[in-house]
């Protein structure tokens, strides 16, 4: 999706020194990126490399010969020749009086504060602050501000960065927060008291240097320092997010975004941070089976698989049909497709125009909405067919951007199992249609449609959320979720991606490939292979992509053949084309039982309390 | 809490204790249980367990816990389990009054520990599989993940 930077041509380079050392740094990089380039740590509070520069922290004072006075080393453009110091007596000093004028007003409240132990304002104070204050008058203390169900405040902690304005104005494209008064009544908020209205919001405690917006959900539920860090992949949306998963013990405590340029910088949208709670809710931990009484009942692997077993024997041939959910991986996908088989049966930067057809990205992709917004800011034209959208950047008409010869045909899918299903052909075969099922195996399938299942259908359901899908079902087995297994997303670009696993599954649920391996022998038809390496060769047969992993790959399946649209038998639709996502933040079985998601959903409805 | 054959071994004992002692063992064992109980509503407002189990589902694990000593009828044996259960639970009956290791009154156990000990356990005990007809992979299958 991402150009790259591509490395700049040599005589686009400056030659700078720092502290003795020469570098070559890019024309129009700024003092403080010629530091790093030359591995010198300058420390920083304002500067972020996404986001504008403000220069108002003076954190990253340092010394430039010739200069009369200290310079804010990143709102000093990069000279060539520029002779840069930053361990003289004079920077030294500097720090520490601009750590003093900053602790001032800082409360020292880092014994019951969230952001402690990883506060960039802690860690400065104890490598640059002096060890004591002059300071003897009163401290300031500024009102907290209600930013709705995700981000918690302690105004008095701000150290005016700015940071988070810069982002909501800049990336998310929502003028929410802001700066009133000055000077030392200067405080940052949203004017009058309402919620934040992107669903980027929740990036802002990460970017907030000290501990003024931590994060609500899981206010002095944990430390840092106690968590465990399990590099995944997000899949609460079709783009496959780069994440982090925080986890002590058996719990998932946080989730915070990890760099990917390709894919999602390094945002999330707040429903991949926040949906984790429900991790822990609504959990199916134990195999059920429909008892006598009409009721799912506790049972033994033993004897869910036989039953399970027992009822998908009834069906013959077409009768028996698999649904894949919308967060089913692709490993299980193929383990379920090789068991019906067994059982008898059949990119975005740098486009130059781009329209889209019947998606609303802010509600389906909102990262991938904060960067079709850059690409709007840049000058590439949007349009959109549809129902009305309000994507924080400006639509044109939809004849304005469509010329002759033009290929822009993408397709945004709208949860995380979709590409991948697609990719292994997994959808249904010509003699499928019109066959009533007699057996129905819902693979994590929640959303399906009521047609498929019929009433008298024997359904069996694997996953990890008791929801519409367990409530119907005979017999349900439960699987693990994307933070216990590792399992192969694709996301809408064709990139696949592994998820891995932070904490084991709840109970006596398992990996999902294994159940249906399982079930699979007691059928009487065993799968051919016993470990996670034997599901992925396996994996490459089908779909030699699909073990690249992290490459890019154009979707197989994306002609107007395989989606049965367009050509001359392509008729206008009767309803306006119109997104699937109604509700952005209650999409899948885990958002759908998340606690959180159901404030924001409230909380969305009534953006100003009292009003 | 101790395998039951760790211990006797480590006590050398046999096992097989006269009736008498068994019933003085057994009103021992159920008082120590019932304090158990009496603690569990406190336990799982204190550690936020509501949103994770019930203190009846607690109960039962506890009590599970309890069961697979069943066999155990050395009072000494039992003894030295109450211990450490009390151990576990709270300890204050430390001989010199001073190494008192009080885990979960005294929250020196975390809300994982407890998770990973109490609430986790499968309420249902897994027949053992029958070896022969299964394949390696469903025997793993049916013990663990
Ligand atoms: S709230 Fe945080 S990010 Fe925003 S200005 Fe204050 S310190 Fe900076
Ligand atoms: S980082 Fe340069 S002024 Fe803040």
């Amino acid at each position: 999706m991402a150009a790259q930077a591509a490395p700049a041509p040599a005589d686009d380079l400056i030659e700078v020194t720092v502290d003795g050392k020469p570098v070559k740094v890019p024309k129009g990089s700024n003092v403080l990126q010629a530091c790093d380039a030359a591995g010198v740590d300058v420390p920083r509070f304002c500067y972020h490399q996404r986001l504008s520069i403000a220069g108002n922290c003076r954190m990253c004072l340092v010394e430039v010969e010739k200069s009369p006075k200290p310079v804010a080393s990143c709102a000093m453009p990069a000279g060539p020749g520029m002779n840069i110091k930053t361990s003289t007596p004079l920077v030294k000093k500097a720090r520490e009086g601009v750590m003093e004028f900053l602790l001032i007003n800082h409360p020292l409240d880092c014994p019951i504060c969230d952001q402690g132990g990883e506060c960039d304002l802690q860690d400065q104070a104890m490598a640059f602050g002096s060890d004591r204050s002059r300071f003897t008058e009163v401290k300031r203390a500024v009102v907290d501000k209600n930013l709705g169900p995700l981000v918690k405040t302690v105004m008095t902690r701000c150290i005016h960065c700015t940071r988070c304005v810069r982002f909501a104005k800049e990336v998310a494209g929502v003028e929410d927060l802001g700066m009133t008064g000055r000077g030392r009544d200067s405080e940052i908020g949203t004017y009058v008291e309402r919620m934040l209205t992107s669903e980027l919001s929740a990036n802002v405690i990460d970017l907030c240097p000290v501990g003024a917006l931590t994060a609500k959900p899981s206010a002095f539920t944990f430390r840092n320092w106690e968590l465990a860090s399990t590099e995944s992949v997000d899949v609460s949306d079709a783009l496959g997010s780069a994440i982090r998963v925080d986890a002590r013990g058996p719990e998932v405590f946080r989730v915070t975004p990890r760099l990917n340029d390709a894919i999602n910088q390094e945002w999330i949208s707040d429903k991949a941070r926040f949906q984790v709670d429900a991790l822990r809710l609504q959990r199916l931990s134990q195999p059920l089976v429909r008892g006598a009484g009409g009721g799912l009942e506790p049972a033994t692997w033993p004897r869910a698989l036989a039953a399970a077993a027992e009822g998908l024997a009834r069906a013959r041939g077409h009768e028996l049909r698999g649904v894949a959910g919308r967060l089913a991986d692709v490993e299980s996908v193929v383990a379920l497709k090789d068991l019906l088989n067994r059982l008898g049966l059949a990119g975005v930067d740098g486009a130059d125009s781009v329209l889209l057809v019947g998606t609303d990205p802010r509600a389906e992709a909102p990262v991938l909405n904060a960067r079709l917004r850059a690409l709007a800011l840049a000058g590439v034209p949007f349009a959109s067919i549809g129902a009305p959208l309000d994507l924080t950047f400006p639509l044109l008409a939809a004849g304005d951007v469509v010329r002759e010869g033009w290929n822009g045909f993408a397709v945004l899918a709208d949860a995380a199992g979709t590409v991948g299903a697609l990719d292994l052909g997994f959808v249904p075969g010509a003699g499928a249609r019109g066959v009533a099922p007699r057996a129905v195996y819902l693979l994590g399938a929640d959303d399906y449609e009521e047609g498929d299942v019929p009433a008298d259908a024997f359904v069996v359901y694997q996953g990890h959320h008791g929801e519409r899908g367990a409530a119907r079902a005979d017999v349900v087995l439960p699987g693990a979720a994307y933070t216990e297994k590792f399992g192969t997303y694709v996301n809408a670009e064709g990139r696949a991606q592994s998820t891995k696993a932070a904490v084991g599954p709840p109970g006596a649920a398992r990996d999902d490939w294994k159940v249906l391996r399982a079930l699979s022998e007691v059928m009487g038809a065993p799968l051919p292979y016993d470990t996670l390496a034997g599901v992925r060769a396996r994996l490459a047969e089908v779909a030699p992509h699909l073990a690249r992993r992290g490459a890019l790959e154009p979707p197989l399946w994306l002609g107007a053949d395989a989606l049965g649209v367009g050509g001359a038998a392509g008729k206008p639709a009767a309803d306006p084309l119109a997104t699937r996502v109604t509700n952005f933040y209650q999409t899948d079985a885990i958002s759908r039982a998340s606690k959180t998601m159901a404030r924001c959903v409230r909380a969305r409805q009534n953006p100003v309390p009292g009003l | 809490m101790a395998a039951r054959p760790v211990v006797r071994k480590a006590l050398g004992l046999g096992g097989h204790g006269s009736g008498l002692q068994q019933a003085v063992e057994h009103g021992k064992s159920t008082l120590f249980f019932r304090e158990v109980c009496r603690t569990l509503p406190w336990v799982v407002h204190n550690y936020k367990l509501e949103e994770l189990t019930t203190v009846s589902q607690l109960r039962r694990n506890v009590n599970q816990l309890f069961r697979r000593f069943e066999e155990v009828k050395t009072p000494e044996a039992v003894d030295l389990l109450i211990y450490k259960g009390r151990e576990e639970l709270e300890t204050d009956f430390c001989p010199v009054g001073l190494c008192s290791s009080q885990m979960i009154i005294m929250q020196h156990k975390q809300r994982h520990h407890l998770i990973d000990k109490y609430v986790g356990l499968p309420a249902t005990t897994e027949p053992k599989p029958k070896p022969g007809n299964l394949s390696p992979f469903l025997a793993q299958f049916y013990l663990s993940n």
